[in-house]
C-alpha cells in the first residue's frame, strides 16, 4: 500500500511535527544555531520539493534524519566552512550547570558520535533503527555508542552520569 | 541520569522563532522564485533585443566605411554634403584656391585649418552615432525599469541557494557526455550516471600534505566541490556500470545487492568499516565492501590507484573532522574510501609517496 504523502497540507503537517526533532538534531550536529537553522530549512525545502513516495510516516522521519545528518557532514566538509571561523562557539541557551556540562560534553564528541548519541538518548531510538537510518551496520552503531560513552566519561570525569 | 540531563538540555533550545522564520521562507519561496525566473527571462529578452540593434548599427557603419575606403569619390562627396549641412569652419574659410580640383581643395582646406581634423569633418555621422548610442541606453534602461521587481521584494537566501544548486546540476547535466533519459532500465552503454562538468578539490597546494587543515589534494584547486548527478537506478545497475568502468583489484569485490534503490541522494554516507561510494548530489550511496580488512588501504593505494587502474583520473585524500578519507576519481565520479581506522602517520607516508 502506497502512502499518500504528496499533498501540501500533509507536508506542512509533517514539517510542524518534526521541526523540533530536526532542528535539535541539526544543532547537535553543527554546534551552532545559525547553521542548524540553515540546515533545517534546507532539509524541509528538499522535502517540500521532493516527489518521492514514502511508504509510511516512519519512512519520512528516517529520510529527514538522514538528510539532516548528511547535510551537516556536507557543511563540515565544504570549502566555505573550512575557511570560516564561527562567531560563537557556544549555543546561547540558559541551562542549569549539570545540563550544560552534559550537553557541552556531547558537543565535544566527533560528529558521527554526536549523531548516534543524540538519536539514542534524545530520540529514544534502538541501535537497529539508528543503523537503518544512518545506513550503518548495527555493530558499528553499537561500537560508536560505546566509544562515545567512553569519551563522555572522560570528559565528564567519571561514570556517575551513566549509573 | 545522563539521558535525563541531555533531554532537558535539548528541550531548552528554542525552536519557536526558527520555525516561524522557516515557515515564512517556505511560504514565500515558490512565488519569489517564479517572479525571479520571469524577471530573468524578460531581462534576457531585452538584452538580446538591444544586442541586435547594436549589431545592426555597427554592421551598417562598417559597411559604409568600407564603401568609402573603396570609393574615394564617395568620401569626398560625403564630406561636401556634411560640410554643407553642418556649417563647418571650412565653409567659412575664404581661402579657396581657384583652379584646383575638388580633392586638392579639400586637402588644402585641411592644411590651412589646423583645428579641422578629419574627425571634425565627419562630425555629423559621429554625432548621429552618439545620439543612437544614447537612445539605445535610454531604451535599455526603460526596459529594465519596466521589468524590474519592486524594491521591497526580496528573494529568500534559501531560494537563491536552491536556485544556484539547481543551476549547478543543470550545468552538469548539460555538459555531460551522455545524458540518459528518464528510463531507469537503460543499457550500460548509456551510463546511468550523468557525469559532472567539473570536479574541484579543496586542500593544500597541489601534491603537498597540508597539516593545517588535515587535507590533501592530488588534483589541486581552490574549492572542494564534487557535482554528480545521478538518477534513481538499482544498485545492481550501478554496480554493472562500475564494473565496466573500473576493475577491482585482486582481493576486492563489488557486492551486488539489488534489494534497494538509491534513496537519500544528497550526500555521501561515511562508514567505519567499509568502503563507500559517495554522491554529493546524487540519488544515493552504494557500498563497496572489501573482502579484505580495510587496514590494507596502503595496499589499495599502491596497487589500485598508483598502478594502472583503468578509468581513474585522479585520487585524493581529504580530511574530515575526525578522520581521513580517500577519494578516487573516474569520469567525474568520486569514489570515497573511508580510512577512519588507518594510522594517520602511515597515511601521511603513503600520501608523500604518492606525491613524489
Amino acid at each position: 500500500m502506497k502512502f499518500l504523502s504528496q499533498t501540501k497540507e500533509y507536508k506542512h503537517m509533517i514539517i510542524e511535527k518534526y521541526f523540533n526533532m530536526i532542528y535539535r538534531l541539526a544543532v547537535s550536529q553543527t554546534k551552532d544555531i545559525h547553521n542548524a537553522e540553515d540546515i533545517t530549512n534546507e532539509v524541509f525545502l528538499k522535502y517540500m520539493n521532493s516527489n518521492k513516495t514514502f511508504e509510511s510516516e516512519e519512512h519520512i522521519k528516517a529520510w529527514l534524519i538522514r538528510v539532516t545528518v548528511n547535510s551537516s557532514k556536507s557543511l563540515f566538509s565544504s570549502s566555505w566552512f573550512k575557511k570560516t571561523v564561527p562567531l560563537e562557539e557556544d549555543i546561547p541557551v540558559d541551562m542549569p550547570e549539570e545540563e550544560s556540562e552534559v550537553y557541552g560534553a556531547v558537543l565535544k564528541l566527533p560528529q558521527k558520535y554526536r549523531a548516534v548519541i543524540h538519536l539514542f538518548y534524545y530520540e529514544d531510538m534502538k541501535t537497529a533503527q539508528i543503523a537503518q537510518i544512518l545506513n550503518l551496520k548495527e555493530t558499528t552503531v553499537r561500537s560508536q555508542l560505546s566509544r562515545a560513552r567512553d569519551t563522555l566519561k572522560e570528559i565528564l570525569k567519571g561514570d556517575d552520569y551513566f549509573v | 541520569m545522563f539521558k535525563d540531563l541531555y533531554k532537558q538540555a535539548n528541550d531548552r533550545i528554542d525552536t519557536k522563532e526558527p520555525f516561524e522564520r522557516m515557515m515564512k521562507n517556505l511560504e514565500n519561496a515558490p512565488q519569489s522564485a517564479d517572479k525571479k525566473i520571469a524577471f530573468i527571462r524578460k531581462a534576457e529578452y531585452a538584452a538580446a533585443l538591444a544586442a541586435c540593434v547594436c549589431l545592426t548599427f555597427v554592421g551598417v557603419k562598417v559597411y559604409n566605411q568600407n564603401e568609402l575606403k573603396q570609393n574615394p569619390v564617395l568620401d569626398i562627396q560625403k564630406n561636401i554634403k556634411e560640410n554643407d549641412t553642418s556649417q563647418n569652419k571650412i565653409d567659412t574659410n575664404d581661402d579657396i584656391l581657384p583652379n584646383t580640383s575638388l580633392q586638392e581643395n579639400t586637402q588644402i582646406k585641411k592644411e590651412v585649418s589646423p583645428n579641422n581634423s578629419s574627425s571634425e569633418l565627419k562630425m555629423p555621422a559621429k554625432e548621429k552615432y552618439q545620439q543612437a548610442k544614447t537612445d539605445n541606453s535610454i531604451a535599455t534602461e526603460s526596459v529594465q525599469q519596466e521589468y524590474a521587481p519592486p524594491a521591497d521584494e526580496t528573494v529568500p537566501d534559501t531560494i537563491i541557494n536552491n536556485a544556484a544548486e539547481h543551476a549547478e546540476i543543470y550545468t552538469a547535466e548539460a555538459t555531460a557526455e551522455s545524458v540518459p533519459d528518464d528510463n531507469a532500465n537503460e543499457s550500460i552503454e548509456t551510463p546511468p550516471v550523468m557525469a559532472a562538468a567539473a570536479i574541484m578539490f579543496d586542500g593544500g597546494s597541489d601534491k603537498q600534505y597540508d597539516s593545517s587543515d588535515t587535507s590533501y589534494s592530488l588534483a589541486g584547486g581552490n574549492s572542494r566541490s564534487i557535482n554528480i548527478t545521478t538518477k534513481e537506478i538499482t544498485l545492481s545497475e550501478y554496480y554493472d556500470y562500475i564494473g565496466k568502468k573500473i576493475s577491482m583489484p585482486e582481493g576486492y569485490e563489488i557486492k551486488t545487492d539489488n534489494s534497494k534503490l538509491f534513496e537519500v541522494g544528497e550526500n555521501g554516507i561515511f562508514t567505519d568499516d567499509r568502503w563507500t561510494i559517495v554522491f554529493e548530489k546524487g540519488n544515493g550511496t552504494a557500498e563497496i565492501t572489501p573482502s579484505k580488512d580495510i587496514s590494507s588501504v596502503k595496499h589499495y593505494f599502491e596497487t589500485y590507484v598508483t598502478t594502472n587502474i583503468s578509468g581513474v583520473d585522479a585520487a585524493i585524500f581529504s580530511g574530515g573532522d575526525a578522520e581521513f578519507s580517500a577519494y578516487m576519481i573516474s569520469d567525474g565520479i568520486a569514489y570515497e574510501i573511508n580510512t577512519a581506522n588507518i594510522d594517520k602517520e602511515e597515511l601521511k607516508k603513503i600520501i608523500s609517496s604518492l606525491a613524489e
